[in-house]
C-alpha cells in the first residue's frame, strides 16, 4: 500500500495535475509538493505527489514495473493496482 | 548508494562472516516483502541471514474492531462507504464487505475521489475508510481540508491511520523479539524523513536503513545493515537518497499535525501501541465517523487459530501457522495477512513456501 510510482506532470492547474507514467495518464493532486512545475517528475502515491524524483530513478522504477506487468506473469502482486497510484 | 549485484552479495557474505552469528533483519514494509519475494532475494541470502516480515501492511494491522465498526455503519441506509480496494476483503467477526455482498461500498483510488463522491451524493453521508501509514495519511488530511473548503457536511472519515516508528519501538520493546536491524520503508520515509528513525537507533542500538523497492536497492540496504552489524556501529542510513531526505516532506508533516494527533490505538496482533495511531483533533470532530455516529471502539476477537499477530511481529514465518495453505489461501483467506496482496502470508503463499529461507 505504501508504494509510490514515478510519473511526469503533463498538465498543471493549481494543485490539480495530470500525471503520466509509461503512457498511462491519470489525474493527481500536487497539494503535498507545492514546489512542482509542469514537466517535473514526481512520486505519486494514492493520487497525490509526495516528492520529486530524478529522471534516472524514475526510469529504473518504470523498468521494474514493466517486468512485473509482463503478460506471462499473471501472478497478482503488491503492484497490481498500479499505475493508478498504488491506492491500496 | 546502490551497489551492483555481485558487490552486494560479496559484502553481505563478508560481513556476515565477521558477525559470526545468525542475524535477523525485519523488513517493516509490505511492499518490501513482496519485492523481496519477487526478486528471489530470499533464496540468495547468506545462510546466517534471515529476513522477517514486519507489520508494514496497513490492511494487515487494521484491527478487527475497525472492520466491525464498518459493518455496523453499512447497516445505515444513508451511508456510503468509500475505500481503497484491499479493505473490502478483510474479514471482521461476521465476514468482509465483499463476502457479505454489501452494496453501499465504492472503491476509490484516492481520498480526493471520496470527497467527490460526497459532492455527487448529497443525500448520502460518505464515510471514507482512512487507513494506511504516513504515506497515505497526508492525503486524508488534504481531503478534510477540501471538505472544509467546500463546506461539505456529508463527508467524514473512519480514521485507521497508523505510524511506523511507534510500531518499531513496540516490537523492540517486546520481551521476545528477535530483531537485529530494520530495513525501513522507502515511501513512508519520503514523508517522515530518515531522521525519524534516529530515536530507534539511539534507544535500542539497532541499525535502521532506508531502501527503495528495486531489488538492487533492497540488497544494497541489506549489505549496509550487515556492515553496521559487523562494525557494531548502528546508525540511520539511506540507500534511497534520490527521494528520501533526512527531514522528509514538511508540507505533508504539517498537514498531519494540523489535522491529527497520535494516540494509543489498536493494532491487529500487536495490541495497543503507545502513540501508534492517528485520530482527528477534536476541532475536526464533525469529520470523525466514530464521533458523528456515537460509536465506541470495542476490541475485536481474533480469528481462532489464525496466527497473524505472531506473523506481524516476526515471531513465526507464515508456514508455521497450521492453517497456512491448507485452509487459508488468497482465495479463501482466514486472516488479514492472507487477504492483502502485501501481507506476509499472501507473499509466502504466492512465491515463498517452496523456497523458504534456511533458518
Ligand atoms: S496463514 Fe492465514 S490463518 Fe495463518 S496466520 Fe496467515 S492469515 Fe492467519
Amino acid at each position: 500500500m505504501c508504494l509510490a510510482i514515478p510519473a511526469r506532470i503533463v498538465q498543471l492547474d493549481g494543485d490539480h495535475a495530470i500525471a503520466d507514467a509509461m503512457g498511462n495518464r491519470w489525474p493527481i493532486r500536487t497539494t503535498l509538493t507545492p514546489e512542482v512545475r509542469l514537466g517535473d517528475l514526481v512520486l505519486v502515491h494514492a493520487g497525490y505527489s509526495i516528492s520529486t524524483v530524478e529522471e534516472e530513478e524514475a526510469k529504473e522504477t518504470w523498468e521494474l514495473l514493466k517486468q512485473i506487468q509482463t503478460p506471462a506473469d499473471k501472478i497478482p502482486s503488491g503492484f497490481e493496482d498500479l499505475p493508478m497510484g498504488g491506492g491500496a | 548508494m546502490t551497489l551492483d549485484l555481485q558487490t552486494a552479495f560479496a559484502r553481505m557474505n563478508e560481513y556476515c562472516g565477521k558477525i559470526g552469528r545468525p542475524i535477523q533483519v525485519m523488513e517493516v514494509c509490505g511492499t518490501h516483502t513482496v519485492s523481496i519475494f519477487r526478486g528471489g532475494i530470499r533464496t540468495l541470502l547468506p545462510t546466517a541471514f534471515k529476513l522477517l516480515s514486519g507489520p508494514g501492511c496497513p490492511v494487515c494491522v487494521t484491527d478487527q474492531s475497525y472492520i466491525d465498526v464498518v459493518l455496523k455503519l453499512v447497516q445505515r441506509p444513508d451511508i456510503l462507504i468509500a475505500t481503497y480496494g484491499d479493505m473490502i476483503r478483510v474479514p471482521g467477526s461476521a465476514g468482509s464487505l465483499e463476502t457479505l455482498g454489501i452494496r453501499s461500498v465504492q472503491v476509490v483510488v484516492s481520498s480526493d475521489d471520496a470527497v467527490q463522491l460526497a459532492r455527487k451524493n448529497p443525500k448520502k453521508i460518505v464515510v471514507f475508510l482512512a487507513v494506511g501509514f504516513e504515506t497515505t495519511a497526508p492525503a486524508t488530511a488534504v481531503a478534510i481540508a477540501e471538505a472544509e473548503r467546500l463546506e461539505l457536511d456529508n463527508f467524514c472519515i473512519l480514521c485507521g491511520h497508523k505510524l511506523v516508528v511507534p510500531a518499531m519501538n513496540a516490537l523492540l520493546g517486546g520481551m521476545n523479539h528477535r530483531i537485529d536491524a530494520f530495513l525501513c520503508p522507502g515511501h513512508v520515509s519520503v514523508i517522515i524523513g530518515s531522521d525519524a528513525y534516529r530515536p530507534v537507533v539511539e534507544r535500542f542500538g539497532v541499525p535502521c536503513v532506508v531502501a527503495g523497492f528495486e531489488p538492487l536497492q533492497i540488497l544494497s540496504g541489506l549489505a549496509e545493515i550487515c556492515q553496521q552489524l559487523a562494525d557494531k556501529r548502528p546508525r540511520v542510513a539511506s540507500v534511497y537518497q534520490a527521494v528520501v531526505t533526512p527531514q522528509g516532506n514538511r508540507t505533508a508533516q504539517n498537514l498531519l499535525t494540523q489535522y491529527f494527533e497520535p494516540y494509543d490505538g489498536l493494532w491487529r496482533g500487536l495490541g495497543r501501541i503507545s502513540m501508534g495511531s492517528l485520530r482527528l483533533r477534536s476541532e475536526f470532530r464533525e469529520y470523525d465517523a466514530m464521533a458523528r455516529f456515537g460509536i465506541e471502539e470495542v476490541p475485536g476477537k481474533e480469528m481462532p487459530g489464525c496466527r497473524c499477530g505472531q506473523v506481524l511481529c516476526g515471531l513465526i514465518d507464515p508456514p508455521e501457522c497450521a492453517m497456512f495453505a491448507k485452509v487459508c489461501n488468497p482465495d479463501t483467506p482466514i486472516g488479514p495477512c492472507m487477504v492483502s496482496s502485501e501481507g506476509a502470508c499472501s507473499a509466502w503463499y504466492k512465491y515463498g513456501h517452496s523456497r523458504s529461507n534456511p533458518s
